[in-house]
């Protein structure tokens, strides 16, 4: 008996070394692939004729020059590369060209929190929405309801976050309680309807990879056995069919929910929300370097962690293991 | 003591498979309260979908005809109707009686949530487990294969039911647990549970089984089969292949011999029970990746796996049909043109090709209007046939068959056997035939190879 | 109904802007921004009003819709072309230079679509070809990934293996099993890969970063439209219905 519970401790003691060696690996990769992205924006930025004073009223081409000068754009793309990364190193971003002066940290610092609750509270919404469709559809896929739920998730694909913002807008505008123009709950309700607008194409996609992943779970080996058994029917979907389709779920959502963490451009732009993704577009159309970058890799670091924490969950307790194994 | 389970002309065939021979057919039973029926039978008989099917169990191509009833209701919706009398299975595979995601106490107490610890731990150790609330508690890709078969019965005895329903359910149990598990359900049916039992050990049967219903053919054993073995001493002047074996995995070939050898003409039928390597065997010879290790000659020539170029030069000589008839298929292209497409590749035109092909399928009996099909619309027996004619067409020296009639009925299984036994008389094709079939083997006649599971033979 | 919807959409894209009689660039000055209701004026000019430097709305539609329809189907043939050559490689090329085709598409799909297309084009420059081009090289990643599965998978199939032993040569064999199995992979991704375009374009146009001036998308309309909301909500729900049913002539069944 003492023998094997020191075989377990040890078998233990090897599951986790391996499980930590992997660990340190992939959080080993998040900067090196943020500096690998930056590096190919570089790349692009000097292939490509243009400058970020392209759009300043400059026609002597001297003082463009001089300028250009002043902020090292002149140089090498891997001199640029690399004196950006000794900044970024010894701590700071630099400062935007849009706004003189302004360090590009600040600016970060704003937007990367805002666009992450605002994708928070999306995918809570949108799953919220999603799942419990999902189950209703597979389980009685004849039924009115369902065949009503099917069409409305696929209907759901077709409208586009930069589609249903204005559109929610335009509707809560028109209706005779114009609750946008009250001050107060104004900009509670505007916030309200950024979620929304955002969860609905999440939840479609949610709805959509839930079904495939319930039709896999109602087809393995082991459902018959509780299909035969007494158990009350939402039991027996939410917590044996949901519950066994939880690790594949979040494996194929991560990009998912990384793509909405990461800012949503067009959300952001119709509610003037201050997040990261209009952070990006504002820098794209005004070709302002530091910003851009600084984005860059606040979004390759929050893709990554989303990857990670998708892949960590096999590992967390013994019950996924069965399911599921370590990438 | 009441009815609970009456079957009259049982069967279960495989949906939009008409023609095809159905998997079980015409079973009848009366099993009433306290009483322990078995149903026994070779394996491949069908005993497993019998049980499960009337209760809508098996997957959605299995289709039942015939009737059955449990506690006088149709036992189809037996799930789903909150009816007194419950039924509770145990599955063949172990694994498959608990889902993987949940510990087992869990499990157990959500559909009984009246049940405390106590009884299940008095039920464990009743069944030959002492730890039970450690067992308990883990989730089930950490028993092993003998604790959750007995953790199965522990929590199908659990539901209360009123019948049991247990697929090979002591197939992971050594002796004395298996003594437990039988003495536990004895004691049951003397309390009035009625249990059906599908099983092939005899000790179970003697020991909980009032009656026995066999199910299937009536198994040959293999002492009956024909024992004209190869006689490896005479050397012929010309031996077409030589395998001389280093790994035989779990096998052993008869009298210990490590080599065999096949001659222009010849035929050489392996048998043996399911899963000792015939197949393995086939692969070996076919340069495909396989479990048995050894050297494999043409000729005096050795051959290497695939995609050796040793292999790549023999192009068709030899010809392959593998145990599933589809997948030996492209399911790109129609069974015309495959077979076709084997005559033109030794330099026949096109429209001769066709006509040779038609020929060929038309002599299997292989009808008209599939010609144009591909392999994922014909039956499976169809789609062996014409695996056969693409082998044939290459005009082979050696055909390897595996299984070439186990989806045949007897019409097709003689046209298969006539055209084989007419390839070895005009071409002098030699056959490899692996088959479980006792009537193939008569009637191909020729030396057997019969196999043997190295360690005691199994019963049948 | 898919194939009705997708002919009406396409019709409309085509012959729209003949309808209506107004003109979809030029300012006229005689009906600057007039907020015809549902039917005003049909079947006369200006179907659904004009804008506030008086462009015909309708005409401005059907060319918006053209506009994506051109840069949807010109990315998805750029996406179609790099996928199923890099799946090729992928499928076919084994050891380092394998292994590196692999770890360069994974870096490549570990981030996300439209932040990398944007960051191109505002390197690129806005135009017909670079946008497709941008667009068409971030969605070759699906379809690579597709085909090098599709590839592997018909490359350890049995009847390969059968057809080998027969005496097929290497032609034969890519005809009738690998050329078929890329082809079906590289025709699904790209079924579930068009509407992700038409999506992520619409997106660069309502950002301002699609076609210049003047070339228009929908998303471009959008953007507009939504600057004038108060008093033309019709500016914005039209491009909105547009995009919903080209959307919907896309999609694929789940």
């Amino acid at each position: 008996m003492a023998g094997n519970t020191a075989r377990l401790g040890s078998r233990r003691f090897a599951a986790w070394s391996v499980w930590s060696v992997w660990l340190m690996w992939r959080l080993a990769a998040i900067p090196f692939t943020a500096f690998a992205a930056c590096g190919l924006c570089f790349l692009l930025w000097h292939w490509v004729p243009g400058s970020p004073f392209a759009t300043e009223q400059l026609t002597d081409p001297v003082t463009r020059d001089h300028l250009a000068a002043a902020y090292g754009l002149d140089r090498p793309w891997w001199v640029q590369w690399f004196q950006w990364s000794e900044q970024v190193c010894s701590g700071s971003f630099g400062s935007s060209f849009q706004y003189r002066n302004l360090p590009v940290a600040v600016l970060l610092a704003q937007a990367w929190p805002t666009s992450l609750l605002l994708g928070l509270l999306a995918l809570v919404v949108g799953s919220a929405m999603a799942l419990p469709s999902a189950v209703a559809v597979v389980r009685k896929p004849e039924a009115r309801i369902a065949v009503f739920l099917g069409l409305l998730m696929d209907s759901l694909l077709c409208v586009p976050t930069f589609v249903s913002a204005p559109l929610l807008l335009l509707v809560v505008a028109s209706t005779p309680f114009n609750l946008l123009a009250d001050p107060a709950a104004g900009s509670v309700v505007e916030y309200g309807l950024a979620v929304l607008a955002l969860s609905l194409p999440i939840a479609a996609v949610v709805f959509r990879w839930t079904c495939v992943e319930l039709r896999a779970a109602i087809g393995a080996s082991w459902w018959p056995a509780i299909a035969a058994r007494h158990l009350p029917e939402q039991r027996r979907w939410w917590r044996y069919a949901l519950g066994s389709c939880i690790p594949q779920l979040t494996g194929t959502l991560a990009p998912l929910a990384a793509d909405v963490l990461t800012g949503a451009m067009a959300v952001e732009t119709v509610f003037s929300l201050p997040g990261l993704g209009h952070l990006l577009a504002s820098a794209a159309r005004h070709r302002d370097t530091p910003v851009m970058l600084g984005a860059m890799v606040c979004v390759v670091t929050t893709v990554m962690a989303v990857q990670l924490l998708a892949d960590l969950l096999p590992a967390v307790g013994s019950r996924w293991r069965g399911v599921a194994s370590p990438a | 003591m009441g009815l609970l389970l009456q079957w009259r002309d049982l069967g279960v065939r495989l949906r939009g498979e008409a023609g095809a021979p159905p998997v079980v057919s015409g079973l009848n039973l009366d099993l009433h309260r306290g009483e322990c029926v078995a149903l026994t039978g070779p394996s491949g008989s069908g005993k497993t979908t019998a049980c499960l099917a009337p209760f809508g169990l098996m997957n959605g191509r299995m289709e039942m005809t015939g009737v059955a009833r449990f506690a006088g209701l149709p036992a189809w919706n037996q799930c789903e109707q909150t009816g007194i009398e419950r039924v509770a299975f145990v599955l063949q595979e172990p694994v498959n009686n608990f889902a993987p995601h949940l510990n087992i106490i869990s499990q157990i107490t959500d559909f009984n949530a009246y049940i405390t610890e106590e009884k299940l731990r008095k039920w464990c150790v009743e069944l030959g487990l002492d730890d039970g609330s450690r067992l308990l508690r883990q989730y089930p890709h950490q028993c092993s294969g003998g604790e959750l078969q007995r953790l199965a019965l522990v929590a199908a005895l659990a539901q209360e039911p009123a019948l049991l329903v247990a697929d090979e359910p002591t197939a992971a149990l050594d002796a004395t647990s298996r003594d437990a598990w039988c003495r536990v359900v004895r004691r049951r049916c003397e309390c009035g549970l009625a249990v059906l039992l599908v099983s092939h050990d005899p000790q179970v049967l003697a020991a909980v089984a009032n009656r026995q219903i066999p199910v299937g053919l009536r198994p040959i054993p293999l002492a009956d089969l024909p024992q004209n073995t190869v006689e490896m001493s005479e050397l012929a002047d010309d031996v077409l292949l030589t395998v001389q074996l280093q790994d035989s995995g779990s096998a052993q070939l008869p009298g210990g011999r490590g080599c065999l050898t096949l001659a222009p003409g010849q035929n050489l039928t392996v048998t043996g029970p399911s899963g000792v390597g015939k197949s393995s065997l086939l692969r070996l010879v076919l340069g495909l990746p396989s479990p048995w290790k050894g050297q494999v000659e043409w000729r005096g020539k050795g051959l290497c796996v695939w995609p050796a170029p040793s292999r790549a030069r023999l192009s068709s000589v030899m010809g392959a049909v593998l145990q599933d008839g589809r997948s030996s298929l492209n399911p790109q292209r129609t069974a015309l043109d495959g077979v076709s497409a084997g005559f033109r590749r030794r330099g026949n035109s096109w429209r001769a090709s066709r006509h040779r092909a038609a020929e060929e399928l038309a002599a299997l009996g292989v009808p008209t209007e599939c010609w144009p099909r591909t392999p994922s619309e014909l039956s499976v027996g169809q789609a062996q046939r014409v695996a056969l004619a693409q082998a044939l067409a290459c005009e082979p020296a050696l055909l390897v068959l595996d299984e070439p009639t186990s989806a045949q009925d007897l019409g097709h299984r003689q046209r298969v056997v006539d055209r084989l036994l007419l390839a070895q008389r005009q071409h002098g094709t030699a056959l490899l035939v692996a088959t479980h079939d006792a009537e193939l083997v008569v009637a191909l006649g020729g030396p057997t190879l019969p196999l043997l599971p190295a360690g005691p033979t199994p019963t049948v | 109904m898919t194939r009705k919807l997708t002919l009406f959409v396409l019709v409309l894209a085509a012959v729209g802007p003949l309808g209506s009689g107004g003109d979809g660039y030029a300012v006229d000055w005689a009906a600057l921004d007039s907020t015809a209701g549902a039917l005003h004026g049909f079947p006369g000019n200006h179907w659904l009003g004009t804008d506030e430097l008086g462009r015909d709305l309708w005409v401005r539609l059907c060319l918006g819709l053209r506009g994506s329809i051109v840069v949807g189907v010109l990315a998805l043939l750029f996406a179609a072309l790099l996928g199923t050559t890099l799946g090729a490689l992928m499928g076919v090329l084994r050891g380092v230079s394998g292994g590196l085709v692999d770890r360069a598409v994974e870096i490549l799909a570990a981030l996300p679509v439209t932040v990398l297309a944007l960051v191109v084009i505002s390197t690129g420059g806005r135009g017909l070809w670079p946008v497709a081009a941008t667009l068409g090289a971030l969605g070759a990643v699906p379809v690579a990934r597709a085909v090098r599965v599709a590839l592997l998978a018909a490359t350890s199939a049995p009847y390969l293996a059968v057809a080998r032993i027969h005496g097929a040569g290497f032609w034969e064999i890519a005809r009738w099993s690998y050329a078929p199995a890329v082809g079906a992979a590289c025709g699904t991704a790209c079924r579930l890969l068009l509407p992700q375009l038409l999506v992520a374009e619409g997106l660069l146009g309502f950002l301002g970063l699609s076609l210049p001036e003047p070339g228009m998308t929908l998303g471009s309309l959008l953007a507009e439209g939504s600057g004038r909301l108060s008093h033309a909500p019709w500016a914005v729900a039209t491009p909105a219905a547009a995009v919903f049913l080209l959307l919907l002539a896309t999609r694929s069944r789940a």
